[in-house]
């Protein structure tokens, strides 16, 4: 039977054809040609070596030496390792966690076939995770009906991951050949931005909503700011009787007046176009853009602004503007998903699609800006609309990063640092509020520096 | 354990690279010597570089050693256990390696015991068959000669083709899982409609 077995086998076209097909698809699938196999495929020349060389030159002793290298092929063959079976269910601490946070893997494998005397498992971890504690591969033996839990610990960077599969490849004894699967295991990782208070942040947009907040309104009434006299109504509180007033026009009484506050309308756009994107020794500029929005996002939502967020740039993903803790929510995971790109249609803003926004709302733009961003974002404030430029400074964060300076650049610098200036000062002589933002410090202390600024050029403004 | 390991595969290598020098010096061939010596630096790079394809390299030099030895007429037997000390030598590097991928230390040490007891049952089979080879002497007829070097020939390809296509394992007629779900979704499908 198995000598009819091992003619089939060695004569069969179909066999052979098999063998080249399971090449065929290994390249095409990035592996390995030959797997766990390249030990045989060693040994197998060194035996089929001395044997032809052996033959050909009446070398009996040559055939000594492949006789104790086809004991050890002959010991792959006869331990061959079975097709690994295993289950497996994949447990993390958290499915969604801030940049940073430490995330508790723990994989449950459950063996439910033959005996594995030395198997390994691997983890399949995406681009952006690291392992901190533990390890994502253990290498064991697995007797049928035994369990085991894989754990370690990760970091990632911000982004969105799905864990996938697990690498399980059993191994004979020796090591000389391994049999491989893959099996299933999937959860899904959300990683958002971080984000931190920014206390100070002034925004004067000229259209409020009905709900408390914030922003001054422009409209009088209970309040803490001073906003005008007006004459005495019924209900008005003795104590906010303006007297100086009252007495210049005799029978007459005037009260004071307050200015609303309110919450307003805000639409936070950052920018995913490529020629915003700036990386210097593997740090972008861009995930300092995201931390500024999230950030941002945060400190509107919690004083009860009506927020939206727009990514513009290799694509565009609205998300639209709500209150409260569920848009936060909305918005980190957009955040959490944004990576800059290349777009042919979306590489200037002035394809961006304002009618979203709602009319002489706020805008807050975070981009690194480029010279042809300028004019656009003027036509925005002349359409009514509020503008605030959060601008993570590129040129101070390419300088920081050159460990020495020579004089060409400590010049170009200077140069760019002039440009970049220019640039600035026109948007603010259009009514267009700047923060210039040198990444190296953090963002709620520049907004804390630049509140007094800002609340100047927001009078400015009403004026 | 690990280190244990490690000391057993410094010390196969270099007795293989020993007697291997030792073969060609006892007959004044010194390139020979040199060679073994360099056979056995090839390998302390591989450790150091943690390299699988230098320690593969290293091992088919040293073979290639061997054979050379046999070829000019040195004895059989001494290039036979320097073989069978460069396998279990080559063997054990490549376990380590696959050790050290893992950080954990969740092997058993009964693994490593276990794997050790085979390796030098497999080493001490390959010596004695090489031996009783070289001891025992044969007289077949050419017809069985033909004979037994077809049978061999033939099992040496079907087992490395069982090998290296695996026990029962079919190569994919798809291109892929996604493929191969949508084929098994269409037949379904199919055998819906023929049931109708």
């Amino acid at each position: 039977m198995k000598e009819r077995w091992l003619v089939r086998e060695l004569f069969s076209l179909e066999a052979w054809r098999r063998l080249a097909l399971s090449f065929q698809h290994r390249l095409l699938r990035g592996r390995s040609l030959l797997g766990g196999r390249w030990q045989v495929l060693i040994l197998s020349v060194v035996v089929y070596a001395f044997i032809l060389v052996g033959l050909r030159y009446f070398k009996g002793d040559l055939l000594v030496l492949a006789l104790a290298a086809a004991v050890f092929l002959a010991s792959a063959v006869l331990q061959y390792p079975p097709k690994p079976q295993v289950s497996a269910a994949r447990r993390l601490s958290a499915q969604r966690v801030v940049e940073g946070s430490d995330i508790r893997v723990e994989v449950e494998l459950y063996n439910q076939g033959e005996r594995l005397s030395l198997v390994e498992i691997e983890d399949h971890l995406s681009e952006g995770m690291d392992v901190v504690d533990g390890d994502s591969k253990h290498l064991l033996s697995l007797k049928p009906g035994q369990g085991y839990i894989l754990k370690y610990t990760l970091r990632a960077r911000r982004g969105v991951y799905r864990f996938s599969h697990l690498d399980i490849r059993a191994h004979d004894p020796l090591g000389l050949i391994s049999n491989s699967v893959q099996v299933e295991a999937e959860a899904d990782l959300w990683v958002l931005p971080k984000t931190t208070s920014l206390a100070g942040l002034h925004l004067c947009p000229r259209q409020t909503i009905g709900t408390a907040g914030y922003v001054p309104a422009r409209v009088g009434g209970p309040g803490v700011s001073f906003y005008g006299v007006r004459g005495y109504q019924t209900g008005d509180e003795m104590r906010w009787i303006n007297w100086k007033a009252s007495q210049r026009r005799p029978g007459e009484i005037y009260t004071n007046e307050f200015e609303q506050e309110r919450a307003a309308n805000v639409g936070i756009i950052l920018d995913l176009r490529q020629a915003t994107h700036f990386v210097v020794n593997g740090h972008s500029l861009f995930e300092y853009a995201v931390t500024a929005a999230a950030s941002l996002a945060e400190t509107l939502l919690a004083e009860g602004n009506r927020v939206g967020l727009m990514l513009y740039g290799q694509y565009l993903d609205w998300t639209y503007p709500g209150y409260g803790k569920l848009q936060r929510e909305r918005i980190l995971q957009a955040l959490a998903r944004a990576h800059v790109g290349e777009s042919y249609i979306l590489n200037h803003l002035k394809y961006m699609p304002t009618r979203l926004f709602a009319a002489r709302s706020q805008l807050i733009l975070v981009s690194p800006l480029v010279k042809d961003d300028v004019d656009y974002l003027v036509w925005l404030r002349a359409r009514g609309y509020a503008v605030l430029l959060v601008s993570p400074n590129p040129v101070a964060f390419e300088l920081a990063a050159q460990k020495s300076a020579d004089d060409d650049l400590i010049l170009a610098g200077r140069l760019a640092h002039l440009e970049r200036e220019l640039l600035v000062q026109k948007l603010q002589r259009a009514g267009v509020q700047v923060l210039d933002w040198d990444v190296r410090q953090p963002l709620d202390q520049i907004i804390r520096a630049y509140g007094r600024v800002l609340r100047q050029a927001t009078a400015g403004v009403w004026q | 354990m690990r280190a244990a390991l490690k000391w057993l595969f410094f010390s196969l290598a270099g007795l293989s690279g020993l007697l291997l020098g030792a073969l060609f010096a006892g007959h004044g061939v010194w390139l020979g010597s040199i060679a073994a010596v360099l056979g056995v630096a090839l390998y302390s790079l591989a450790w150091s570089l943690h390299s699988n394809l230098l320690a593969s390299v290293s091992f088919l030099f040293g073979t290639g050693l061997a054979g050379l030895a046999v070829w000019m007429d040195q004895p059989a037997w001494l290039a036979l256990v320097a073989l069978c000390f460069n396998l279990a030598g080559w063997n054990c590097f490549t376990f380590i390696h696959r050790m050290q991928k893992h950080t954990q230390d969740v092997l058993e040490p009964w693994i490593i015991r276990r794997y050790l007891l085979r390796l030098g049952g497999l080493t001490l089979a390959g010596f004695l068959m090489g031996a009783a080879a070289l001891v025992i002497r044969v007289d077949l007829s050419f017809a069985g000669v033909i004979l037994l070097a077809a049978v061999v020939f033939a099992g040496l390809v079907v087992g490395v083709r069982y090998l290296v296509v695996g026990a029962g394992e079919r190569a994919p007629q798809g291109p892929g899982p996604a493929q191969a779900e949508q084929s098994t979704r269409e037949n379904e499908t199919a055998r819906g409609h023929s049931s109708n």
